[in-house]
């Protein structure tokens, strides 16, 4: 913990000084007139400050604390390879949506979301990835006129 | 119009048959995500909010508003029956809720729930139907010192109140302002942060954030716990009725509780969760059964009033100021700014069927909760049974649809994947995401308020003290952030100094 919270800390400071850079770059203007850059600019030093603070307050953490952490057993270990392979889906959900189209990115997302989520059996799953698809379609697409790309199923239906 | 004939008023526009079912709608989705743990009411409005464009702007508050309302009933059923709080603020019913039900007193303890929830809902209701006009006229004095001085206490106590570590709070709140700036500025039109994409000049919307910080994120991090079976406890409907004793120990647990959760849901922060802190901590204290513990009625009844009342008592800055105190009263003024109104000091008068009609509608949402949510008790708690691998593909999927359907973008997607991951970190490194939407939503507002109390005061920085509304602020603010620290310092010197050498 204590190295993922510096870890975390030292890449918002960083930013923060990327961010404070680009804000000085900005016109000023004055505190009579303040120009575009001169709210971010104090934005810009009270994230340094914060994100300062919260580095200096995670390299302070007693190294006691480490000691202490608790066992994990196994059974209670989290699966954090579930986590990676959802976040792989959405990646490939966000790339594939305009290409292939709502319909058949949406599809394939369940297909594997509900196979990541631990169900087995592929039948189901399909009859459940297939069913969601059709009611989601109705719904946004027919119903609701949400301007989803159509991709390959659009040029299928003209 | 007077608050009773705004009130009377409301209710011819909330019994339309439209507007009743938006207002079941809206209650029952409410139920089922307050028992279901995880996707909470901020979670639920943000990726419904795409379907309301369809609706007119009073049913798309209607249903948000029982959203709202329902989560906090549906959140007892489980933390009395499972000894699961399905929501946030029914943390705190677990504590007296399940061990009434292991003595077989959970048909009394869900009974009792519901008509606290009732009774607060009412009183916190009636009260926002009288302050919320009285607020509103003095607002209509306020001048953007005092817009930025409230959006920054309001900001300020934010980061105070949502536990934890304050610096981490701050640190939140500070992404959430530094992403508020990107975007054409509104003055000069200059491009900050846009790093050459058209797509961001229009800024970083805060629903992609909140979808992702509240919705995706939970979805990674349940995807990484292992499945629990869980046994329900059974209730049967004649069970139900409390005995006597029972109301006699509930009903001033109620009261105190509505009360309580009024005037906290009035303060900026997680309010519902610190009611029913605030109401269990004073009910233990004023408690002479010595049953808290092992299952205290007034331990169920005080702090399920107070979260019901706390929504209410949120409703008075956002309809009365235009400011939301909370990251769900923010989609919820977001239902009304995508049909082009701004929810603020004139509400009241320029749209009467809009502002009485909502609050007529809580209050039908109320009764239409108590009626449905006792005899059903059964059939939502066993929603808890629905199967991970069903239930959280379908939260995926109406995160990705609703979030495109807001500008029709794919940016947005892009957001909301990037905030879902940046939520995961936060909760693994136990950071809050609230404060960082809070000022995302704020933070347009505190620059142009700040840049125009500038040009007012001819670049005078004193105007954010030397104006006594902006003083008022700033010191009530101020008490509520550091009076916390400073007392627990002089208590522990005290003890210091009595202890002996």
């Amino acid at each position: 913990m204590r190295k993922t919270d510096l870890a975390f800390s030292g890449f918002v400071l960083l930013v923060a000084i990327g961010y404070e850079a680009m804000a000085l770059w900005m016109p000023q203007g004055s505190l009579k007139f303040p120009g575009p850059g001169y709210y971010p600019k104090l934005v810009g030093i009270f994230l340094l400050a914060t994100s300062f603070g919260c580095l200096i307050q995670a390299l302070l953490v007693r190294r006691s604390a480490r000691a202490a952490k608790p066992v994990v057993d196994g059974a209670t270990r989290p699966m954090v390879g579930k986590t990676v392979a959802l976040f792989g889906l959405l990646l490939g959900y966000g790339f594939l949506l305009t290409p292939l189209g709502f319909p058949i990115a949406i599809c394939l997302f369940l297909l594997a979301a509900i196979r990541v989520f631990g169900y087995r059996r592929w039948t189901i799953i399909i009859l459940l990835a297939l069913g969601l698809t059709v009611v989601s379609y109705v719904t946004f697409i027919t119903w609701l006129k949400v301007p989803l790309p159509l991709g390959v199923v659009g040029d299928l239906l003209d | 119009m007077d608050a009773f004939g705004g009130l009377m008023h409301g209710f011819s526009v909330a019994v339309s048959p439209m507007n009743l079912l938006f207002g079941f709608l809206g209650a029952v989705i409410g139920t089922i995500i307050g028992i279901l743990p995880g996707l909470g009411p901020l979670g639920t409005m943000a990726l419904l909010l795409s379907l309301t464009y369809g609706f007119d702007p009073t049913a798309g508050m209607i249903m948000f508003a029982g959203i709202y309302f329902g989560a906090m009933y549906g959140g007892s059923t489980t933390s009395i029956l499972l000894n699961i709080p399905g929501e946030a603020a029914s943390v705190v019913t677990v504590l007296e809720g399940y061990k009434m039900a292991k003595r077989g007193r959970a048909g009394a303890a869900l009974a009792v729930a519901a008509v606290g929830s009732f009774i607060a809902g009412t009183i916190s209701i009636l009260a926002l139907s009288f302050m919320a006009p009285t607020l509103a006229v003095a607002a209509l004095k306020f001048g953007p010192p005092e817009y930025f001085t409230v959006a920054l206490v309001g900001l300020m106590i934010m980061a105070r109140l949502t536990g934890g570590n304050l610096l981490k709070a701050l640190m939140m709140m500070a992404i959430g302002l530094a992403l508020g700036t990107v975007g054409m500025e509104t003055v000069a039109g200059y491009m900050r942060y846009t790093f050459r994409q058209p797509m961001l000049a229009q800024g970083i919307d805060f629903l992609p954030a909140a979808m992702g910080l509240f919705g995706i994120s939970e979805v990674l991090m349940t995807a990484e716990e292992p499945e629990e079976n869980v046994s329900l406890q059974q209730v049967r409907f004649w069970e139900l009725w409390p005995t006597s004793e029972e109301w006699r120990r509930s009903f001033w647990p109620m009261i105190r509780g509505s009360f309580i959760g009024f005037f906290t849901g009035l303060i900026p922060g997680p309010s519902p969760v610190i009611a029913t802190m605030v109401s269990y901590s004073a009910e233990r204290r004023l408690d002479k059964t010595g049953e808290f513990g092992k299952g205290a009625i007034a331990g169920v009844a005080g702090p399920e009033a107070a979260n019901n009342a706390a929504v209410g008592g949120a409703f008075v800055p956002l309809m009365a100021l235009g400011i939301p105190f909370t990251p769900a009263m923010a989609v919820i003024m977001a239902v009304l700014l995508i049909h082009g109104i701004s929810p603020g000091p004139t509400l009241i008068s320029d749209k009467p069927d809009l502002f009485w009609g909502v609050i007529a509608s809580m209050y039908i949402g109320n009764f239409m909760l108590l009626i449905f949510n006792l005899p059903l008790v059964g059939v939502f708690a066993n929603i808890i049974k629905t199967p991970l691998y069903m239930l959280m593909p379908i939260v995926l999927l109406l995160c990705l649809v609703g979030v495109y359907s807001i500008n029709n973008a794919l940016l947005d997607v892009w957001l909301m994947i990037g905030f879902g991951v940046l939520g995961y970190a936060m909760r693994k490194l136990k950071y809050d995401s609230a404060p960082l939407v809070l000022a995302l939503v704020l933070g347009p507002m505190m620059e142009r308020s700040f840049r125009e109390s500038m040009m007012i005061s001819r670049g005078d920085l004193s105007v954010f003290v030397t104006r006594p509304i902006c003083a008022a602020l700033l010191i009530a603010g101020l008490l509520i952030v550091l009076a916390p620290p400073i007392i627990s310092a002089l208590r522990r010197k005290n003890v210091g100094d009595a202890s002996p050498a």
